[in-house]
Order: structure tokens, then sequence, then C-alpha cells
């Protein structure tokens, strides 16, 4: 079983409200879609809750942006992802945090906003799996991963989450297949002596 | 193990670990959104529609909180203005020393280049020689220029080098074999407490070992003259301008010294190196007299045409600075 299986109703719909060139429409599929792994993604990669929610934000409206130009021969997931990605590590490099939205920025954005927060029907479903030992097993791993370095965090999240191959990320991190290989491997290394040492 | 043909992907081995990658995408499945998402990413999209094109760049989040967002915009104005003003001033002193040297200043016509210290001593016509107004009115004394254990700063021994170097120059000219064996003695001296001394002394050795075995063939006093290519070759090489600047007046006074005590009022309107030296002087550490002396020479070598009095004025002036600078 494809495990992005969860995802392809909405990206059948946001294909087809792009033949159709309704481009609000896809875009609001794109949001309840990936709202939650977007956010999942960036908070992973930054390493950090509040930034990762953040970043998200600004993923859905540079995507508005870039709907229109997107290619429908590619996954949407590499897509969304890579914006994703982009975001997370401008985010890191302007280290511009003092400008975050204050608490009555943040109500006046509410009130101003026409739309009920969106329950999308995956949030039940992932509350029902999400029980017992895999719950824990998830807290260590979101834990030890706020322990590595955001480029070991980068390199497992392509090579271990968006499956890319040894090239692809290669090429995303402008270097050599072999370092690109070597830094993977590093990096899961380290993940698992981290997991390893909890579990004894 | 057969090579990969060119063009067809590399096959890679999937060393993933199904666990870990299973792991992942569980923690990405169970991640949520604020409930709030949906909403804030449509405001501020909203918000980033309503701006202006010019500020498009700018996150929403500086949108929505300019005050920073201004102060930065501020800051890097104030950078990048203040890097244009220091690249001016760094491409201004880097053209300085060859605008000082030229006597050129800003704004104003291209002034003639001044002629070269043999050069100048040449247009002097001094019917006596040159050589007997040295003697008539020495520069400096010759005694040694060092007392106790302060040595001269390097700027007088600059100062004294000229000096001497023209004083060398007149005498040579003048087929005076023993005092321009003997100037050529202190140069070597005062050069050898110099940086770069070496081919400096050098050239003086060869140039007073031409003057013993062709005395009055004329080819030392060649060869000395080109001496001032050497030094300022050497010294512009060696970042020495200001020392170059200071061998140039130190030889310049004693021509103006010899051209006024020959009476050569045309021989004074050459362009001299006078007014560059003038504008570093806040340089330096000087009498205070200096100033205003350079200042009343430079008045005087302005005037189109020099009565008798005024031509006296300019030797004690010259030989007034003289004393000041050594």
């Amino acid at each position: 079983m494809d495990r992005w299986e969860y995802l392809q109703p909405w990206d059948e719909q946001i294909h087809a409200a792009l033949t159709a060139g309704d481009l609000p429409r896809a875009w609001q599929s794109l949001i309840l879609g990936y709202q939650h792994v977007v956010v999942g993604y960036c908070v992973t990669l930054l390493g950090n809750q509040q930034d990762g929610e953040d970043v998200a934000h600004d993923v859905f409206v540079d995507a508005y942006a870039a709907l229109s130009r997107f290619q429908q021969r590619a996954s949407l997931r590499t897509w969304v992802f890579a914006i994703a990605r982009k975001k997370c590590l401008k985010h890191g490099r302007g280290r511009l945090r003092l400008a975050r939205l204050s608490s009555r920025q943040r109500e006046l954005l509410l009130t101003e906003a026409h739309l009920t927060p969106s329950d999308s029907p995956e949030l039940e479903r992932l509350a029902v799996e999400n029980t017992g030992a895999q719950a824990r097993t998830l807290e260590q791993l979101s834990m030890h991963l706020k322990r590595l370095t955001r480029r070991e965090r980068d390199v497992l999240l392509m090579y271990h989450l968006e499956e890319l191959s040894y090239r692809n990320i290669a090429q995303r991190l402008w270097v050599s297949e072999t370092t690109a290989r070597r830094r993977v491997q590093a990096a899961t290394a380290r993940l698992k002596q981290l997991l390893h040492h909890e579990g004894e | 193990m057969s090579p990969q043909p060119p063009g067809l992907p590399e096959p890679e081995a999937d060393d993933r670990d199904p666990a870990l990658s299973q792991a992942f995408m569980h923690l990405l499945r169970s991640s949520q959104a604020p409930a709030d998402f949906y909403a804030v990413v449509q405001t501020r999209l909203r918000q980033r529609q309503s701006r202006p094109r010019i500020l498009a760049w700018l996150p929403v989040r500086h949108w929505l909180a300019p005050a920073p967002a201004l102060v930065w915009a501020f800051l890097l104005v104030c950078s990048v203005a203040g890097n244009i003003w220091l690249g001016w001033q760094y491409l201004a002193l880097e053209s300085s020393p060859r605008g000082r040297l030229a006597g050129r200043t800003e704004g104003s016509p291209p002034a003639p280049a001044p002629r070269s210290i043999a050069q100048f001593q040449q247009a002097i016509q001094a019917p006596s020689g040159l050589g007997s107004l040295v003697t008539a009115h020495p520069a400096l004394s010759t005694a040694p220029s060092t007392f106790g254990f302060t040595p001269p700063s390097r700027q007088v021994l600059y100062f004294q080098l000229g000096t001497w170097y023209a004083e060398t120059l007149a005498y040579v000219r003048s087929h005076d074999l023993a005092r321009t064996s003997q100037r050529l003695l202190l140069l070597r001296q005062v050069g050898s407490l110099l940086p770069a001394a070496t081919p400096l002394i050098e050239y003086l050795e060869e140039v007073a070992s031409l003057l013993q075995r062709q005395p009055s063939s004329g080819v030392a006093a060649t060869w000395l003259a080109l001496w001032e290519t050497v030094v300022t070759d050497i010294l512009l090489r060696s970042q020495e301008d200001e020392g170059l600047l200071w061998f140039q007046t130190g030889a310049t006074l004693v021509n103006l010294t010899l051209a006024s005590a020959a009476g050569d009022r045309a021989a004074l309107q050459q362009p001299t190196r006078l007014s560059a030296f003038a504008q570093a002087l806040p340089r330096w550490t000087v009498p205070p007299h200096v100033s205003p002396a350079l200042a009343r020479l430079a008045g005087l070598l302005a005037q189109p045409s020099l009565t008798e009095p005024e031509l006296r004025e300019v030797r004690q002036l010259a030989q007034t600075l003289q004393q000041l600078l050594s």
C-alpha cells in the first residue's frame, strides 16, 4: 500500500481544479489536504513547533503564487515539499524572529478570517491510529530529531520521508552524489544511535 | 562489476530502513496544523495581495509589524551608503599619491608636471657655476646626523637625502670632485639608515667608482641624475610615498636656493612639488613656522616677476625651511 495513498483524493481534487482553471479551489484543496503534512515537515525540519507552524503558513501563501505555474506532470507532494524546504531554510538563514506576531495581531487575523478552522477527516483517522506504543515511539523520534542538526534533519527528511534518491538529494544540495550518500548515512546512523541509547 | 553505460541512471541500492521510514511517515501524519491554520493562511494571502508591489518581497509578519522591518531597512541603507563612502575614500586615497606628486588639486585644471631635480637644476643659469653657489649657501651642516641615542626621524633622513642629493648634483656638474665625493659619502651614510637601502647604496658606489675612473667624462653626472628615478621607483614600490615627498622637498629647496642666489627668475617659475608637500603637512608634526613659510614661498613663486628683495626673500625662506625641516 502506498504510504501517501491517503492524499490521493486531495491530489485528484487539486488536479481537477487546475485543469478547470479554478485556481482558488485548487489552492483551498491544497491547504485542506496538505496542511498537516506541511506543518509536520516544517516542524520536523526546523525542530521547533512555533517556527514550523509560522513557516507553514507562508508555504501556502507562496504556493498560491506558484500554483498557476505548477506542471501537472510532476508530483504535487514533491512540489509542496520543495517549497516547504525552501521556506524553512530561508527562515533559518534570516534569523529574523523578532517580528513574530503578537497575540493581538493574531486575534485580529482570526477576526478578519471568514472561514472556520478546518477539521480534516484525516485528523480523526490519525487520532485512532496513534495509540499506545506507537505514540511513544513517535515522541522519542521527535525528541531525538531535535538533537540532530538542521542539515541532518534535512537529509533524513529527503531520504526517508520524501523517498528521494541519492542523485536527487545531491542535486538539491549542490553536492556530489557520494557526499549526499555520506551525509544521509551519517545522519541515519546518528539518529539510530540516539534511538538505540534510549532503548537501553 | 561492469561499468554503467553513460546516460543511464545508476542503479542504487535501497538501504532505507523500513522501520525508520515508517516512523518518519507516522511522525508526519500525526502532526496537526493549528485550528486557525486555514484562516491565517488566507488572511496572509489577502494582506500580501493588498501590499504595494514594491513591498511584495517583505514577509507577511514583517508587513504586520513594520517597525522592526523599517529599522532593518534603515540600517541597510546606512550600511550601503557607508560602504559607498568608504569605497570613495579608498579610491581617493589610492589616487592621491599620484595626484599629490603631480601637484594637482580637485576642481582645478591639471598643473604642468614638475620636472625632475636634475632637469630643474639644468635650467638654472649660473655663470659662476652651481657648485660655488652651494658652497656659498650651504643648506645643512655636514656634521654627523645622530647624537646620543636619539636618531633623526625617517622623514628628516629623507629630507637630508634629498638636500644632499641636489647639492651633489650641483657639485658634479661643476666638476668639483672633492666635494662631490664628500657629498656622495654623506648620501651613502644617510641612505644606509633607510629601508631598502642596499640598491640605493650600491648605485651610489657605482657612481663614486665612475667618478674615480672617468672624472671628466660626465658619465658620473648622468648616472647621478638618474639616481632620482631609482629612488622614486624603490620608494613607491615600498609604499614610502611620504618619504618620497620629503626627499623631493629637500632637493627642491636646494634648487630654489640656487636659482634665487643665481638671480634666475625664469628658473624659479618652474613647477615644483611644494604645494603637494604643503597639502600633506597636517599629517606630520612639524614646527609651527613651516606652514606660513611655505605659504609665503608659494605666493612669491606664483608671481609673474620677482623684484630683487623678493629674490632674497625666496632664498631666505628656502634656507629657513631647510633648517626647520631638518
